[in-house]
């Protein structure tokens, strides 16, 4: 996985870079905007990490002609910047995230590897988390490689659960992925699928665990 | 005790038209008298006239014409007094020492009206007065003769002439003159009132709040242009301030973000978790600090919508990990809460500082749970210790703290108090039951 992290103080960049690298991902630093224009015209990229407060320009004024060029590619915004406006500005110019600093190595993982495990990311194919495994295209689910044989809506949800995992997934987003919008839903036919998916993990003997926010939806937990 | 100087303006205009009228008349007083003194002619013309007066007053028009017993009494006897009644032509009616008169005028019915005039005879100067009055259906002349003011006749004249002019028209001009004033002051001192109303309603949140300078007259406007003026250097002091402080949070995120990165990659010892922790200490300080620093400059935009169920399944989605790493529950429980106009972001990060709270407060196992309504209420219950009645009152206040050694300013309840009040709602803090706290923000419904 390679990325690009676009941060002008070059402390923080060789931290953030390290801390990357260790996680495997591949780092590419750039410390002004023109730096970072031209590095993604030469190479291809599957994250974007912009800081918004740059030497040369804004970091935003990257993101409305990479977006109008019809590029997918995933952004996260790290700034310092955690105003009240500031947030939903970013989000509105078409960031996939943002990150307000200080924030800790696992935070910011945690992050791009929740952007990167979208559909059609680098990570959207084969998701982990501990001894689960799940790939997309196979269809199959295997927990500390054992095969699993889940229904069709027990693999949905888990599909959903890993693609944010360490995130409450909103009981509606399940609603919306397991049933379509004509089908009529009985009150606890999500808590039916998530408590047989929970009985199939625990029952092969999973390190995750399926918590359940009560009145917002579910979280899946690796150790 | 009686203040000798009113506090108000307008009864401070009042006293001192009152002391200006007063003097009005205190000189108009004197100057009557000192003619009375100086002036024989006056004196003597205002005896007669009084003479006469008396007179027609003890007369009655019969027919025949009499003058009361009493009058004539008062005549019979003396040589230097006189009086008659005479028809218009000239025939004397009645009469006492009518013979004091020297010198019969010849007067013309319906053209003078008045006579006064003084003769030298040998024993003295004889002043005499005559006056066409009407008794009954009939005109007469009294003619009256003094040869002297008399003993008494100086007091006499001048009481009569402070009891006529005095009385009958200058108190009522100065009396009527204040009762205008009062209305006037009234009228003129509106701008003023309106000016104080106006200065109240400025709260120390809206920057843009001044006085509107329209429609005063020039002593109070250059007064409220020079208020204004002071409102805008406060203004922008205060922005500067919070600029400031705004931009010394910021410029200390990225340093700490270092220290943070930093202090990742330590091996975990006990003096790196120390440090850690101080870390965290230090970054939610700064947090504070600038979310302090910009609810201060908060402005409600009142076309914004909050539905503050969705913010506070929003925050529970976020901070529900926070709480499952803590070993603690929270959930969220929606009683079809109305929204509220509002800043969402604002509203959220109040209401993360109340469930991080409790959070904190709450002992491992527990559940904090968060309600959106009945109403546009959010409340946050935890079953923590409780909060000490005595500690209430200080529970807000910036930089108080339950621990002090736990991380964390204190500034948290503070900036939630100022949020939920720049929305125009409130913060409450019950009991829970059988313990605990449950905070709520109270909102206006949109």
């Amino acid at each position: 996985m390679r990325l690009l992290l676009v941060e002008d103080n070059a402390r923080l960049a060789a931290l953030m870079a390290s801390g990357l690298t260790g996680a495997g991902f591949v780092v590419d630093t750039s410390a002004t905007l023109a730096d970072a224009k031209s590095a993604l015209s030469v190479a291809d990229y599957d994250l974007l990490l912009l800081d918004i407060g740059l030497p040369d320009r804004e970091g935003t004024s990257l993101l409305r002609p990479l977006r109008a060029a019809g590029h997918h590619l995933p952004v996260l915004i790290v700034t310092a910047r955690g105003g009240l406006q500031d947030r939903v500005d970013g989000l509105d110019l078409g960031a996939d995230d943002y990150l307000v600093k200080p924030f800790e190595m696992a935070e910011l993982l945690a992050r791009c590897r929740a952007l990167l495990r979208r559909p059609g990311q680098y990570l959207g194919v084969q998701l982990t988390a501990g001894d689960v495994l799940l790939d997309t295209v196979a269809h199959r689910v295997t927990v500390a490689g054992h095969e699993q044989d889940l229904g069709r809506r027990e693999f949905a949800l888990l599909e959903l659960l890993l693609r944010r995992l360490g995130q409450v997934v909103p009981r509606q987003s399940v609603e919306q992925a397991l049933y379509s919008f004509d089908q009529d839903i009985s009150p606890n036919a999500i808590e039916a699928v998530v408590s047989r998916l929970r009985k199939r993990l625990v029952a092969a003997g999973t390190t995750v665990t399926i918590h359940t926010v009560r009145g917002v939806g579910y979280l899946l937990e690796a150790p | 005790m009686i203040r000798l100087i009113p506090r108000s303006l307008g009864n401070r205009l009042l006293v001192a038209l009152a002391i200006a009228g007063l003097a009005i008349f205190v000189l108009h007083v004197v100057t009557e008298l000192r003619d009375e003194i100086t002036d024989e002619v006056d004196l003597m013309d205002d005896l007669l006239e009084i003479d006469i007066d008396r007179i027609v007053a003890g007369s009655s028009a019969g027919p025949p014409v009499t003058v009361s017993e009493r009058v004539r009494e008062s005549y019979r006897g003396a040589d230097d007094r006189g009086f008659f009644l005479a028809t218009a032509a000239g025939e004397t009616l009645v009469g006492v020492n009518a013979a004091l008169l020297p010198e019969r005028p010849t007067l013309t019915t319906g053209v003078t009206h008045e006579w006064l005039a003084s003769f030298s005879t040998p024993s003295g100067t004889m002043w005499a007065a005559a006056e066409e009055v009407r008794l009954g259906n009939t005109a007469v002349w009294v003619f009256v003769m003094r040869r002297h003011a008399g003993e008494h006749g100086f007091y006499v004249a001048a009481v009569d002439e402070l009891m006529e002019s005095v009385f009958t028209t200058t108190a009522p001009s100065v009396v009527l003159m204040l009762v205008l004033s009062l209305v006037i002051v009234r009228i003129s001192l509106r701008p003023l009132r309106r000016v104080a109303a106006e200065a109240h309603a400025i709260t120390g949140r809206q920057s843009a709040g001044r006085l509107r300078e329209d429609g005063l007259p020039t002593e109070i406007r250059s007064l409220v242009q020079a208020i204004n003026e002071a409102l805008e250097r406060l203004d922008r002091s205060l922005s500067f301030q919070r600029e400031f402080t705004e931009d010394v949070a910021h410029e200390l995120r990225t340093p700490l973000s270092i220290l943070t990165l930093q202090l990742d990659q330590w091996p975990n010892d006990v003096a790196a978790g120390q440090l850690k922790r101080d870390v965290l200490g230090l970054i939610r300080f700064v947090e504070q600090l600038l979310e302090a620093a910009q609810i201060d400059a908060l402005q409600i935009r009142l076309d914004e919508t909050a539905d503050l169920d969705a913010i506070a399944r929003d925050r529970v989605a976020e901070l529900a990990p926070l709480a499952l790493h803590a070993g603690k529950q929270l959930t969220f429980e929606s009683h079809g809460a109305l929204p509220t106009r509002g800043n969402v972001e604002a509203i959220g990060r109040a209401l993360r500082n109340l469930i991080e709270n409790a959070l904190k407060a709450s002992p491992a196992g527990e559940t904090v749970i968060v309600r959106a309504g009945p109403g546009a209420v959010l409340t946050v219950s935890d079953h923590g210790p409780g909060v000490d009645p005595r500690v209430r009152h200080d529970l807000v206040a910036r930089f108080w703290q339950r621990d002090r050694h736990r991380p964390g300013a204190g500034l948290g309840l503070a900036i939630v108090k100022k949020t939920v009040e720049a929305h125009g709602g409130s913060l409450g803090l019950e009991d829970n039951r059988p313990r605990g706290a449950v905070f709520s923000l109270r909102f206006p419904p949109a």
